[in-house]
């Protein structure tokens, strides 16, 4: 929701809450004064009558006005009272409200019952009148809190949404920082001016980052040649024991393990880094299809059979290099452990990827599966970070990669999130 | 054959360019851009090794100047960045390989007489070796001209020894060279013995002498008589 809708919302809210709690308040208090009011006449209008018959001589009662009606010398004397009555009326065929006052009467000659009733017909108007004016004044000013909300958006929330639309855009491994505009408003030049330093410290930082990989690779990869190639011109070299062949076979394997492992830690920075920019769709069906072609006959070496389902093609927007990274290890996992002769399985559908290979033990431990160098069993050839690379690679583009145990089977699946 | 070796790490250098004159090429060596430079407008090469980062320049620039005055020397960056960019622009201005440090001598060494082969014999690449032909462009190996049917890892592995006949080739150099960066997924080298030893068989099977020698604890080697 837009912050000013947010804020429209709240105000409409409480206006409608007060004209809730006010308008019948001020309806009864308004009734209530007007009866008071009505009352007191008729109070008067008691003392006059009482005064004019307790001077009447003849006994004639009829010249009195209307809406009083004097019963002389009655049954049943009625005691005082003021209340209100409908009273039909023939004339305009309704019913009307009446404010009527009952007393007995006593003069010198008669006794006489008098009622004096007053019509509230215009009371009622009046009330009328000042709810429609009140509610009227409600939806006014709902209105004009509404135009104003919108005028404010337009205006003053205007450099607000340019900074929010400038950092939705913005990217660390870009080449321009943030530049944001001052503005009349303090609050917001305050937060253009911290994005603005903060974007360029993070920049700076990202590029000594980005700088390090790969000056840190520079680095290592140069001595690691070097022993590498030393290695190699000892091996020419003649006479040579067996006894020195096989030491200079180790410290190659080891200068080798050493090397991908040196890889495998600058791809995972790289990775983190979100240093790919080779983004584009990706069909992870042709990439797995690929990797069978090329890895045929390992996969004839150790008897493997696959079974594919290749249902609808899983497309991926992706770094293309780090597709088939994420492809490629998890199925070299896949070939790597599957007992020689089983089955794997390749299940793909447009929001998935599943391969699995039977299991030769127990099921793996998942906490530890996809941690840094957390080896499942003591292969000396490997680095301990390939399913880790996977797992980053599946995180940065929005993709889930998690393991199962069925059936005595391993299933890795990548599937979108 | 002459080579020109661009790289500025001493202890590098000295070994890069002690294999290659075993190779029997000539070499000579720049250790920085602008000695690079004076020699690439000089003279001629047949193949230039080419390190990108260099204490005063761009390799990459070096490259964009060959491509400027035509030149026709094969280039092969030798970096140790392994940056995808680098080779990406790398190739695309004209580099005819790229190789990551660490490297193998030995694949260097493949990877040179790959593209000297390319440039220099234009079509009729054949590398001849004991009565057998290793014809690098329809890749198929023939004995006094009987084909032999090799897969395409058995062709590869092949080659590779061929190329650096008379030397000990590593099984750990082989075993990269067929499974490029997935070679921690092998288990041991018994995928490589496999096909070693299908080659012995297939070799055998024409009559060819077995020429492929196994050097104890270390490789393999391809003696040409």
């Amino acid at each position: 929701m837009k912050l000013t809708h947010y804020i429209s919302l709240r105000y409409i809210g409480v206006t409608l809450l007060v004209m809730l709690i006010s308008i019948p308040v001020f309806y009864l208090v308004i009734q209530n004064v007007l009866t008071h009011n009505i009352d007191e006449h008729l109070k008067d209008r008691q003392s006059v009558i009482t005064e004019k018959l307790e001077n009447l001589t003849n006994g004639n009662v009829i010249s009195f006005q209307e809406g009083i009606t004097i019963e002389k010398d009655p049954v049943h004397q009625v005691e005082e009272r003021i209340s209100t009555e409908n009273i039909y009326n023939k004339e305009e065929k309704e019913t009307e409200s009446f404010r009527v006052l009952q007393f007995p009467l006593k003069t010198s000659s008669s006794f006489y019952n008098v009622k004096i009733s007053e019509s509230l017909v215009e009371t009622e108007d009046l009330l009328k009148s000042i709810l429609y004016l009140l509610l009227s004044m409600f939806g006014l000013l709902t209105l004009t809190l509404l135009f104003i909300n919108s005028i404010i958006k337009k205006n003053i929330w205007k450099p607000f949404y340019e900074t929010l639309d400038q950092l939705k855009n913005f990217r660390v491994d870009d080449t321009e920082s943030l530049h944001l505009e001052k503005t009349r408003i303090d609050e917001l030049s305050d937060l253009n001016d911290s994005l603005n330093k903060l974007s360029a410290t993070n920049m700076k930082v990202y590029q000594a980052q980005k700088e390090f990989t790969e000056n840190a690779s520079h680095e290592l990869q140069t001595p690691l040649a070097i022993v590498q190639n030393n290695i190699e011109l000892f091996w020419q070299t003649e006479p040579i024991s067996e006894q020195q062949s096989e030491i200079l076979n180790d410290i190659s394997l080891a200068n080798s393990r050493m090397t991908r492992l040196n890889k495998s830690l600058l791809l995972l920075s790289k990775i983190e880094n979100k240093q790919f920019n080779n983004i584009q769709e990706v069909n992870l069906n042709q990439i797995a299809d690929q990797f069978l072609r090329n890895y045929q006959e390992q996969i004839k070496f150790r008897n493997l059979q696959l079974e594919t389902n290749w249902s609808t093609p899983f497309l991926v927007i992706m770094d293309f290099s780090l597709a088939e990274i994420l492809v490629g290890n998890l199925m070299l996992n896949a070939l790597k452990y599957a007992p020689v002769g089983s089955t794997i399985e390749l299940n793909f559908n447009k929001d998935e990827f599943v391969i699995s290979n039977l299991a030769e033990h127990r099921a793996l431990d998942e906490k530890k599966l996809f941690k840094r160098f957390q080896r499942q069993n003591s292969q000396e050839n490997s680095t301990g970070l390939g399913l880790e690379i996977a797992k980053q690679i599946a995180r940065s583009f929005d993709l889930n990669l998690d393991y199962f145990f069925r059936e005595n089977r391993h299933y890795f699946r990548v599937k979108r999130n | 054959m002459k080579i020109l070796l661009v790289e500025d790490e001493k202890q590098l250098s000295k070994s890069i360019l002690s294999y290659l004159k075993n190779e029997k090429y000539t070499c000579e060596l720049a250790e920085n851009f602008e000695s690079a430079k004076e020699k690439l407008e000089l003279f001629d090469y047949d193949c230039i090794l080419l390190d990108i980062t260099l204490p005063d320049g761009n390799g990459l620039h070096l490259l964009q100047l060959l491509k400027n005055e035509k030149k026709a020397d094969g280039v092969i960056i030798i970096s140790a960045k392994n940056s995808l960019d680098d080779k990406i622009t790398g190739l695309n201005l004209g580099a005819d390989d790229y190789l990551p440090k660490p490297f193998h001598l030995s694949e260097l060494g493949a990877r040179i007489s790959s593209v000297i082969r390319r440039r220099q014999f234009k079509g009729s690449s054949v590398i001849e070796i004991n009565d057998l032909a290793i014809d690098a462009d329809s890749k198929i190996i023939s004995f006094k001209n009987i084909p032999i049917d090799f897969t395409r890892k058995e062709y590869d592995i092949l080659l590779y020894l061929a190329v650096n006949k008379n030397k000990i080739v590593s099984k750990n150099a082989i075993a990269e060279h067929i499974a490029e960066d997935n070679i921690e997924y092998f288990d041991n080298f018994d995928f490589l013995y496999a096909h070693i030893k299908n080659i012995k068989k297939k070799l055998t099977s024409v009559g060819a002498q077995d020429c492929i020698k196994s050097v104890y604890g270390m490789g393999y080697k391809i003696e040409a008589k």
